[in-house]
């Protein structure tokens, strides 16, 4: 399970690999100062590395998002892999915005009619039209990623056309005349990450009933636990589901009256009895809508993936831990505390709300509490309406040699964001906080 | 900077850099041609001539040229073409050829007949295509600014 620590920080410097080999053999295929003897020659050459970069970004994103275990290990966690897929996206659409006005410049000094034409989709020329739709498609798609709030639904309707994009674009690549269709290897390479690209699309967006490992599940039970905020026990209605303490699933349920998205939950139960539970607390849209069904989630059926997620304190080898809880940000720390296993474990959890009201199953977390010479699980409640903001420098006066422990954060944003701040500033090194940015909506 | 930011600028140069391209190329079309600074070709004093032995060649357009006097400009530095009856100064276009200058002043095509490569029909190491008005000749090819002349294959 420490693999994890030796692997997480893979995921960028492979993508890195990726993308650069196919630039080091486009520079050898011809002798690199022919790229550029001239200014047109120069904008041509730029184009043509600017759509291979972008290419394989677009490519290697989706194959991110097919939320494969292997990727999980390569970042830390299914919540990095997808804040990397959000950067590597953003970093796709500059590259394959630059590589038609690189290409259209070229072309300036010849004829404006052939510049312009090349940003347009024309008929005459498919191989080129291709690519101009698979940009323009993707412009939109990401754009109201970027800068609109669509609802979620809507959003996640419309992102998933970027695969049939990302298919034209791999059309261009097959048929565009150019060094790639000069170079065998260069081409295989491209074309190896569009099939790549395409087969991951298929896999996790058009055919994920029949592709995707998903699990059937019953609830139990579902009960208030606090204003705004019930646990949902489920059971296995045939084959069993295995996760570690920390992890969250996509559950999809089946419930009147509630649509069947799929969304993230934190288990906030243990591992090891079979079922599994998890705590919601209604803060959005959805949430809402699934904590106001509370009375008909009773014996409905769910349909469960997963178990995702890399947070948890047995991947980070130092036994030495505070744990940092903000209001429903408890849940992967409840399954923790109850799954402590055997090892010199020194943990301390804060666990921050706003006032009494809000802890969750407060009672039975303090039974989780060791204290033994060479293992401590201690429990600290931290109440925001009588004591304030919860700092680093209030835990570094509770708990000895902060410096040298492994900081595990979940809460809102802004607090993971502060305390990774405050944190850094008491000497803890930056590695040594891991924060859960993904499972709270 | 923030990546919203960094997409942010880029969705914005793109567009306005494709606003500009189409406004100007398409409003500009027409002028396409004299917009490219007149290629300054040492003629022929006689050899452009289209009527001799009493023939009359290129259908009476002037300048007129046939294969051994396309033939004569078979250097890198003074290279002409030709593309049915149009006679190019090959040496003028290079520089501005899409896919590098190499592939355009060389043995494979000074003096000779570059047809079969604009449309691809003749192996020239890569595939390589023209549009189809540049291929025939047509209103907007990418070398009408570069013609010296027509061709005529039965002049001598």
């Amino acid at each position: 399970m420490t693999v994890t620590r030796y692997t997480s920080w893979m995921g960028w410097p492979l993508l890195v690999v990726i993308c650069t080999l196919p630039v080091v053999r486009w520079a050898t295929v011809q002798p690199l100062a022919q790229h550029f003897v001239t200014p047109v020659v120069t904008l041509l050459a730029l184009g043509q590395v600017f759509g291979l970069l972008g290419l394989n970004l677009y490519a290697f994103n989706l194959l991110l998002a097919t939320r494969l275990k292997f990727f999980e290990d390569l970042f830390g966690g299914l919540n990095k892999v997808f804040i990397a897929h959000h950067i590597i996206g953003g970093l796709a659409l500059v590259f394959l915005m630059i590589h038609p006005i690189m290409l259209a410049l070229r072309l300036v000094p010849s004829s404006l009619h052939d510049a312009a034409m090349l940003l347009l989709p024309t008929l005459d020329n498919l191989p080129v039209a291709f690519g101009v739709l698979c940009l323009w498609g993707t412009i939109v798609l990401l754009w109201l990623t970027f800068f609109v709030a669509l609802p979620y639904p809507a959003w996640l309707a419309s992102h998933k056309f970027l695969g049939a994009f990302f298919f034209l674009g791999g059309l261009h690549v097959l048929f565009i005349p150019n060094d790639l269709s000069r170079d065998p290897l260069l081409k295989g390479y491209m074309l190896g990450f569009v099939v790549l690209g395409v087969v991951s699309y298929l896999y996790r967006t058009i055919l994920p009933t029949f592709l995707v490992r998903r699990y059937n599940y019953l609830v139990r039970t579902a009960v208030q636990r606090a204003p705004g905020v019930i646990t949902i026990d489920l059971i296995p209605e045939n084959q069993l589901m295995n996760f570690r303490a920390g992890q969250f699933v996509f559950i999809s349920f089946k419930a009147p009256g509630l649509s069947q998205e799929w969304h993230p939950f934190t288990i906030s139960s243990a591992p090891g009895s079979g079922d599994f539970e998890i705590t919601v607390k209604s803060l959005g849209n959805y949430t809402k809508k699934l904590v106001g069904s509370l009375a008909v989630l009773n014996g409905c059926r769910a349909r469960v993936e997963g178990a995702y997620g890399r947070f948890s304190y047995e991947n980070f080898g130092n036994p030495q831990q505070i744990w940092v809880a903000g209001g429903i940000g408890v849940t992967p720390f409840l399954s923790m505390a109850h799954a402590m296993g055997a090892g010199p474990y020194n943990i301390d959890l804060y666990y921050s709300v706003k006032n009494e009201s809000e802890l969750i199953d407060f009672d039975a977390l303090l039974t989780t509490q060791i204290n033994t010479p060479d293992r401590v699980l201690r429990v600290i409640p931290f109440i925001a309406e009588k004591q304030g903001m919860l700092t680093a420098q209030y835990i570094a006066s509770v708990s000895p040699n902060v410096a040298d422990r492994d900081i595990l954060v979940c809460g809102p944003p802004p607090m993971m964001k502060a305390m990774r701040q405050q944190f850094r500033a008491l000497g803890v090194p930056n590695h040594a906080i891991h924060t859960e940015e993904f499972a709270m909506s | 900077m923030k990546l919203k930011t960094i997409v942010g600028f880029s969705l914005m140069a793109f567009m306005a850099s494709f606003s500009i391209l189409l406004v100007v190329g398409l409003v500009l079309t027409h002028q396409t041609s004299s917009s490219v600074a007149p290629q300054t070709v040492a003629e022929e004093p006689t050899g452009g001539n289209a009527a001799a032995n009493g023939k009359t060649y290129c259908g009476g357009k002037q300048p007129c040229y046939g294969k051994s006097q396309v033939a004569a400009h078979a250097t890198a530095a003074n290279c002409w073409g030709y593309n049915l009856d149009w006679v190019l100064n090959l040496t003028g276009y290079a520089p501005v050829h899409p896919n590098g200058p190499q592939y355009v002043a060389n043995d494979l095509f000074c003096g000779k007949d570059v047809h079969g490569a604009l449309t691809g029909a003749v192996a020239i190491g890569y595939k390589h295509e023209h549009q189809a008005v540049t291929q025939d000749n047509g209103m907007g090819s990418i070398l009408a600014s570069y013609r010296v002349g027509y061709f005529d294959p039965d002049k001598p």
